[in-house]
């Protein structure tokens, strides 16, 4: 801003009369004037400048040192204008701003080397201590170096030089080919990435496994295994007494003893007594509840805080359960019962707290009971008794468990193993309560709450955990920097010293032992076989013989390469290396199995282990024993399966289709990655995953809309409440999980390979011998091809999944052949849930004939064929007795219960599938014993703690016609092959459509332009679509297809509803019908509907189809969808990388080009006009510098070029993610200004000019001299060749060869200069501007905003934010 | 300090009286004390507070524009953002830099920009629109939430009674 700005924005008159300042609301007066110093508008615009510090103030914020403040409302910083002393001379004194500046210059350099050490530290020199520390230990454990005499080498370059023949770390081949005299730098730079790679995915492994700890920790069911496998810490005698002890200190343990047993006797008398009236109390309790639940919400607090002041009491009272008395079922309800009966005479304080408890109470009583009433419905059914029986007790054991886990806590959080019990102000008999404690709930708990409040556990912990908090302070010092560096470092190699030094010590020493142990069985097997061999002695030498003959020859080799190992212990090869650590892990995980199950021996739930410090280290290796199952079930199912899945995909997919049906040799997937094969494994995942969701979508498809619920029971249903990932995987065992696990895949596998492979391996190439589908495009490791190519089949995929009408016609298709193929196979029943008479059985013919040629004129025969059935030995007769019939009809199979739901849970299942009569009655009873056993046998020791939500649980009576596995099977390959049908179908037709509108556009184009290239190329195109399939012609039509499919529907759904319209208003008399149509639209499911608007869509009954319309709403559509695409993210997204990449190019190719024609021809130049003697300018090797090698000058040449990339994306990317929602064109027009200031500008300053006059010259020279030359490209060749070099010195110089190249100089100097000098008056001016503000100022002053400046941005961006109402 | 708050107090209430907003009456309970205001706000139609008159008291800090009033209804209304003391838990009424939850953004709170007039007008809309997100009565939260007929003939209810019927 100039000054003469500044003078008049700080006038005091510049606000309006009536400006408010929108603090106090005072106006202007002539000591106070009013500024609008940010860029708020209207009423709050204008502010004093004494109200705003003030604010400031209040805030803490202060103006003097920070150095922007922004406005709270819009965001914009505060316009603050420095005051300076009186006596500040005009002109700075020189010294001081020379030395300031050497200051400043110093300081910035400080702060720059500073946060390039640590880039530096983090990007290399974390990943080389990784190294280095890494092959330091394997040194260590190795005893020798593996570049021998080279101890520092050897310490970075470890076995990688060895490696390079082995192929495990591919990464070798590719990087460290170098001749390794000189320094290398990119093996700096790929030490960088590998072992970051390492370091990274060792952290991801560690974080996501503590997590899982944790996780598998705090889910309940982990508490209620551990308390399954150790019991409870104290008997509730034992809990009591202790409880007893804490509140009386004085009582002496004979007492203690004689109270307890008083207890016992007690319970036992008041349990058989309450038993009777218990009914009746529930009632009134209920009614009291209702009551109360009907007053005012104020009450209802009131209610509430009640509630929560007695919680603990509540959970007192509980205390006082016996843990290993809950196979009496009602035993909690009569302590409570118990306890208000008690209480009732006490004060009326008492009375008015323990009315919340009651309220608890009978809340509980209430839903025990509703409980009770559902089962009781449902009594009849002998299965879900057990149900109803195991779950009873199963929730009493949790309510004591929760108790139980609760103590536990405390327990173990109270250091000096004091038993607390919650609360300990409250703890104490019923019996012995003189008066009711004074119990003053700690804050948290006044807050009200409806609902019970939760377990106290949180509270406790809360409490328990008030930590100092951990003041995280890093700070971006020159020391410290060194200091966090050699933190890193020794915390690397503290840690690789614990993971990996130690483990492969204990697994060298293992091995040792485990070696010992086989070489003694070895031995001892040899000592047999030679004792069996000299002497017959024993009948079954016979076995031994066949051993020494068969086997032995194939395990001595083994044997021998154990030796091998063990002599020559280090090899270079990754699996040997690793095996000590695998065998140490191994060792360990099995002992901390084995250690967990030796502690928990002789202790289960009945009898508690009472060791606190035992049960503490049981929990640990319990938990870790936990983590590693889950982790393992979570790895396989989410890394293993996906990965597998995409290697099968790519076997019988994209390898034959991609690359070529009869070599195999190579996958696909391994073809596409060169550089980095691992990287074969993240493609893999994904292609499984895409897969996976693609199947999954199809199942919810058909699960939603075409068949029957339940008949998909065995594939679990997104909804389904008995979902409790966790949980599943601690409770069942680890075999049976892996188990169904590994069936699961083996069908998706044979889905995969039968169901694809099929196709690409067996009928197209072979059977059919058709080349037509093989995708040619797709083996180049083009990358930016196939990235185009991806995202355009993503994209278009995306597009034809979003349209409504695709989905309805899939939907429709697949519809169609259910029905159809349930139909032939009689199973529409058990698929679509409708019943026909006609699928009950089968028809029987009079022969053969009538069977395979004349069906219809046989089942006309008979008037009555399905009303009439007949037994088969029946008809045999009829048709002896009646010769004009000649079929019957003989009903089969059998009618069977089947789950009604696909959320049915585990158990339920297994009582399903019995044959049943007519009227639902068992044929033969349910072996109850087996299910049960069965159910028990897949659950495992834990199975009854899982709680299956058993509300689903019903079942309908579907008929089954017999061979119901082999029709099952007949229909899976049936859906199959319609799926292939539709595939190939639409792939085929979309291909043909994007050939015709090819061929649509080759014609005209030929017929205007004749056979130009771009003729040539439409030909090619569609040569080659009639040839091969083309992923991206297939997109092309389906995109064309879908859009138009999408047009033509809404058009015609259009259409029927004016019609429908139309009719209704005509046919009024029809109301009547009218009314019933749409009833049984309401009533009828979705495929109906669907059907009726298909059919409609099908009948061409609507004579008004008019083509110009159509053409009229084709165009429409077609432009609605080049908008859509134009303003969707995708596009955007794509201009993004456009523009970035424009950036980048014109960037990098500019600074190539300055640096060449400096470099080559300035300094060529100069060197040769100047020096004469310097004869080799430098040309041509111009990069050569022999200090590094090759590769090292590449890399000391692309990386400031990557980092200014980075930078430019960097950049770039937050440009675009601040306005990825303007429209395109402002879009572009902000990406066109951001490219042409950083770059354009440079170009248009150095390349353009320079080409100019090159073009410039070379024409003059040319035309100047004509006889010299032949051409125009000849003169060119010569200026850029040739003139520098030595071979043309005794040519003569003519002036434009001088001006060329004194051009391009001087354009160059020019720019450098300019640019200095930019640099430098700018740096002298924040010098002075710095030195003015450390030695002169007086403080800060208020300034206005520009009013005009911007006005363009401000009117879009910054309108001043109506304050939205959200409340707290 | 004071002296600013009153300055500042006066003129908020010159402007109310002037150019009242519809269904907001507001203004100090005695001339003496500034710092203490009676409003009457009437409920806004379409809701189940349509036809009410609650009346509030505001409650200024002697900071006034720097830190914000409190809000408190006489008799509390059932209403989730309302503490079953009366208090009004809205997020304009709250100091700005004093949010544990990290809840609120910073241009949602008290800034000295905002006045009188905002906060009931911001008390209009959040009887039209509970927050039940950030509620201050759980029990009204969760009847709103669930059970809005309950929730709506309680509130007609407490209306009445408000209106002395």
């Amino acid at each position: 801003m100039s000054s003469s700005d500044t003078q008049h924005a700080t006038r005091p008159s510049d606000s309006p009369i009536g400006a408010t300042c929108r603090i106090c609301r005072g106006e202007a007066t002539s000591h106070q004037p009013l500024f609008h110093p940010c860029k708020c508008k209207g009423s709050i615009k204008y502010i004093h400048e004494s109200c705003l510090l003030e604010w400031l103030a209040s805030k803490n914020i202060s103006t003097s040192t920070t150095s922007s403040v922004n406005c709270d409302i819009c965001h914009y910083p505060i316009q603050f204008k420095t005051m300076y002393d009186d006596n500040m001379p005009d002109k700075l004194p020189w010294m001081l701003l020379f030395w300031s500046s050497i200051l400043s210059v110093l300081n910035s350099v400080k702060v720059w080397f500073t946060i390039s050490l640590a880039c530096l530290f983090l990007v290399a020199g974390i990943p080389l201590a990784w190294n280095c520390i890494r092959n330091l230990y394997i040194i260590l454990l190795d005893g020798q170096l593996p570049i021998p005499n080279q101890f520092f080498k050897s310490l970075i370059y470890g076995y990688y030089e060895l490696n390079d023949n082995s192929g495990s770390n591919s990464i070798s081949k590719t990087f460290f080919n170098q001749d390794t005299n000189l320094i290398d730098l990119t093996y700096f730079f790929s030490i960088g990435i590998y072992n970051w790679t390492q370091i990274v995915l060792v952290i991801i492994l560690l974080i996501a496994l503590y997590f899982q700890y944790d996780m598998v920790v705090r889910e309940p069911v982990f508490a209620k295994m551990i308390y399954h496998k150790i019991g409870p810490q104290y008997t509730k005698e034992e809990l009591f007494k202790i409880q007893l002890k804490e509140r009386f200190p004085m009582m002496d343990d004979e007492s203690l003893n004689h109270i307890a047993r008083l207890m016992r006797e007690r319970d036992n008398v008041q349990a058989e007594q309450d038993a009777n009236n218990n009914n009746n109390h529930d009632n009134l309790e209920q009614e009291h509840h209702e009551e109360e639940f009907e007053n005012g919400p104020q009450q209802h607090n009131h209610r509430n805080d009640i509630e929560d002041l007695d919680e603990p009491m509540v959970q007192d009272v509980r205390e006082n359960h016996i843990p290993n008395e809950f196979d009496e079922t009602d035993l909690e309800d009569h302590d409570y019962d118990h306890q208000d009966a008690e209480l009732d005479g006490t004060s009326s304080s008492a009375n008015d707290s323990w009315d919340g408890t009651e309220h608890n109470i009978a809340n509980e009583l209430l839903s025990d009971h509703e409980d009770d009433a559902h089962f009781e419905m449902e009594q009849r059914q002998m299965e879900i008794e057990i149900n109803r029986e195991n779950r009873n007790a199963q929730r009493q054991f949790d309510d004591l468990l929760d108790r139980h886990v609760l103590e536990n806590q405390n327990q173990n959080q109270n250091n000096n193993g004091m038993p607390l019990v919650i609360n300990a102000d409250v703890p104490q008999p019923p019996r012995n309560r003189p008066v009711i404690p004074e119990f003053i709930p700690p804050p948290e708990l006044a807050q009200p709450q409806p609902q019970r409040p939760a377990p106290q556990n949180d509270q406790i912990n809360a409490d328990q955990q008030v930590l100092p908090p951990i003041v995280v302070n890093l700070r971006l010092k020159f020391s410290n920097i060194l200091t966090y560096y050699l933190i890193a470092c020794l915390s690397i190699s503290l840690f690789l010293f614990i993971t990996f030094f130690i483990p492969s010590v204990i697994g060298l020493i293992l091995i040792q032992f485990y070696l010992f142990v086989i070489n003694m069985l070895k031995n001892s097997i040899e000592f047999l076989l030679q004792f069996s061999t000299s002497k017959n002695l024993i009948y079954s030498n016979k076995l031994f013989i066949n051993f020494r003959k068969n086997l032995y020859p194939h395990i001595s080799p083994i044997f021998f390469e154990i030796n091998e190992f063990k002599n020559n212990l280090f090899s270079n090869k990754l699996f040997l290396r690793s095996l000590p650590v695998i065998v140490a892990y191994s060792t360990i995980i099995f002992m901390i199995y084995i250690s967990s199950n030796f502690i928990s021996k002789g202790f289960n739930r009945d009898n508690g282990m009472k060791n606190a410090r035992k049960r503490l280290i049981f929990q640990i290796l319990f938990g870790i024993q936990c983590t590693l199952k889950v982790f393992v079930l979570f790895f396989i199912e989410l890394l293993g399966f996906p990965i597998l899945a995409g290697l099968l995909l790519d076997l019988s997919l994209f390898t034959p289709l991609f690359v070529n049906s009869f070599s195999y040799k190579t996958l696909w997937g391994s073809q596409f990655l060169i550089y980095w094969k691992p990287l074969v494994g993240f493609i893999y995942w994904g292609l499984g995953t895409m897969y996976m969701h693609w199947f999954a979508k199809f199942i919810g498809m058909i699960r939603q809309y075409i068949i029957r619920p339940g008949v998909l029971f065995f594939i679990r249903s997104p909804e389904d409440p008995n979902i409790k990932i966790l949980q599943d995987s601690l409770i069942h065992p680890l075999k049976i999980q892996i188990s169904r696990l590994a069936l699961s895949f083996f069908i998706y596998a044979i889905f995969i390979l039968v169901g694809f492979g099929s196709f690409t391996i067996v009928l197209f190439p072979i059977v059919l011998n058709l080349k037509f589908f093989e995708i040619t495009k797709l083996i180049s490791s083009n990358f930016l091809e196939i990235w185009l190519l991806t995202t355009f089949a993503f994209s278009a995929n995306q597009f034809i999944d979003s349209k409504e009408s695709i989905k309805h016609f899939i939907r429709l298709y697949w519809n169609y052949i259910f029905e159809i193929s349930s139909k032939k196979l009689r199973l529409s029943s058990f698929l679509l849930g409708k019943d026909f008479q006609t699928e009950r059985g089968h028809i029987i013919y009079r022969n053969l004939f009538y069977k395979f040629l004349n069906q219809s004129s046989a089942e006309l025969s008979n008037q009555n064929l399905f009303t009439d059935p007949k037994i088969p030995a029946e008809a045999k007769e009829l048709f002896r007795i009646n010769p004009n019939v000649h079929a019957y009809f003989v009903p089969d199979g059998q009618l069977i219960r089947v789950p009604s739901s696909d959320i049915v849970s585990r158990n339920y299942v297994q009582t399903m599938f019995v044959p049943v009569t007519k009227d639902d009655k068992l044929l033969k009873p349910l072996d109850l014993d087996r299910i049960k056993m069965k159910n028990e046998k897949n659950s495992g020791t834990f199975g009854y703690l899982e709680d299956q939500t058993t509300e689903f649980d019903g079942y309908s009576i579907v008929y089954s016609p017999p061979s119901f596995r082999s029709r099952y099977i007949t229909l899976i390959v049936l859906i199959w092959f319609f799926a292939a049908v539709l595939t190939i179908s639409s792939a085929l037709l979309s291909q043909i459509t994007s050939t015709i509108i090819l061929f649509a556009l080759y014609l005209p184009t030929k017929l205007i332009f004749g056979a130009t290239q771009l003729t040539n190329l439409l030909k090619f195109l569609i040569d080659d679509s009639l040839n091969h399939i083309s992923l991206a012609l297939i997109c092309t039509g389906g995109i064309i297809l879908a859009q138009t499919c999408d047009g033509v529907y809404k058009r015609y759904k259009e259409i029927e509803r004016q019609n429908e319209h139309v009719h209704n208003e005509h046919e009024n008399e029809n109301m009547e019908n009218a009314i019933n149509h749409n009833h049984n639209a309401n009533i009828n499911d979705n495929n109906r509907n669907e059907n009726e608007i298909a059919d409609t869509f099908n009948e061409p009954q609507h004579k008004r189809f008019n083509f110009f319309e159509f053409v009229n709403v084709s165009i429409e559509e077609t432009k609605e969808l080049f908008f859509n695409i134009i303003e969707s993210g995708i596009f955007k997204w794509h201009l993004f990388l456009v523009f970035l990449i424009l950036t980048h190019a014109i960037g990098i190719s500019t600074n190539f080009f300055n640096l060449l024609q400096g470099t080559v021809f300035g300094l060529g130049y100069i060197s040769k006009r100047f020096y004469t003697e310097f004869r080799e300018p430098l040309f041509r090797n111009w990069l050569n510098f022999s200090i590094f090698s090759k590769q090292s000058m590449n890399t000391i040449i692309v990386l400031p070029l990557t980092l200014r990339a980075f930078q430019t994306s960097l950049t770039f990317a937050h440009l675009y993610r601040i306005n990825r929602n303007m429209p395109t064109k402002r879009l572009i027009v902000k990406f066109w200004n951001y490219l042409y200031e950083t770059t354009l500008t440079t170009t248009i300053e150095t390349a353009i000019p320079i080409i100019f006059c090159w073009v410039n010259f070379v024409l003059f020279e040319f035309y100047t001299n004509n006889d010299q030359y032949d051409n125009i490209p000849q003169v060119l060749l010569f200026f850029w060749d040739s003139r520098l070099s030595q071979d043309s010195n005794n040519i003569p110089w003519t002036i434009f060869q001088h001006l060329t190249y004194i051009s391009t100089i001087l354009i160059l100097l020019r720019y450098i200069f300019i640019n200095i000098y930019a640099f430098i008056s700018n740096w002298f001016g924040t010098a002075v501007q710095s030195v003015k503000d450390e030695i002169y100022a007086k403080g800060k002053a208020l300034e206005n905003f520009p009013d005009n400046e911007n006005e363009n941005d401000s009117q879009n961006e910054n309108e001043i934010k109506v304050i939205p109402e959200t409340t707290d | 300090m004071s002296r600013t708050a009153q300055k500042r107090l006066l003129k908020e209430l010159q402007q109310l009286t002037r150019d009242p907003p519809p269904g907001i009456i507001a203004a100090p309970k005695t001339e003496s004390d500034l710092f203490t205001w009676d409003c009457l706000v009437a409920g806004p139609p379409d809701t189940p507070y349509a036809g009410g008159l609650f009346n509030c008291q505001l409650q200024f800090p002697t900071d006034y524009p720097l830190s914000p009033p409190t809000l408190t209804f006489t008799p509390s209304i059932l209403h989730p953002n309302v503490y079953p003391n009366g208090e009004v838990c809205i997020s304009i009424l709250h100091a700005p830099g004093s949010d544990p939850n990290m809840y609120e953004l910073p241009e949602e709170r008290w800034s000295p920009v905002q006045s009188v007039e905002k906060i009931l007008l911001s008390v209009v809309s959040m009887l039209s629109e509970p927050n039940v997100e950030s509620g201050a009565n759980i029990d009204a939260c969760i009847l709103w939430r669930d059970h809005r007929d309950d929730f709506n003939k309680k509130v007609k209810r407490d209306v009445l009674k408000s209106l002395g019927f």
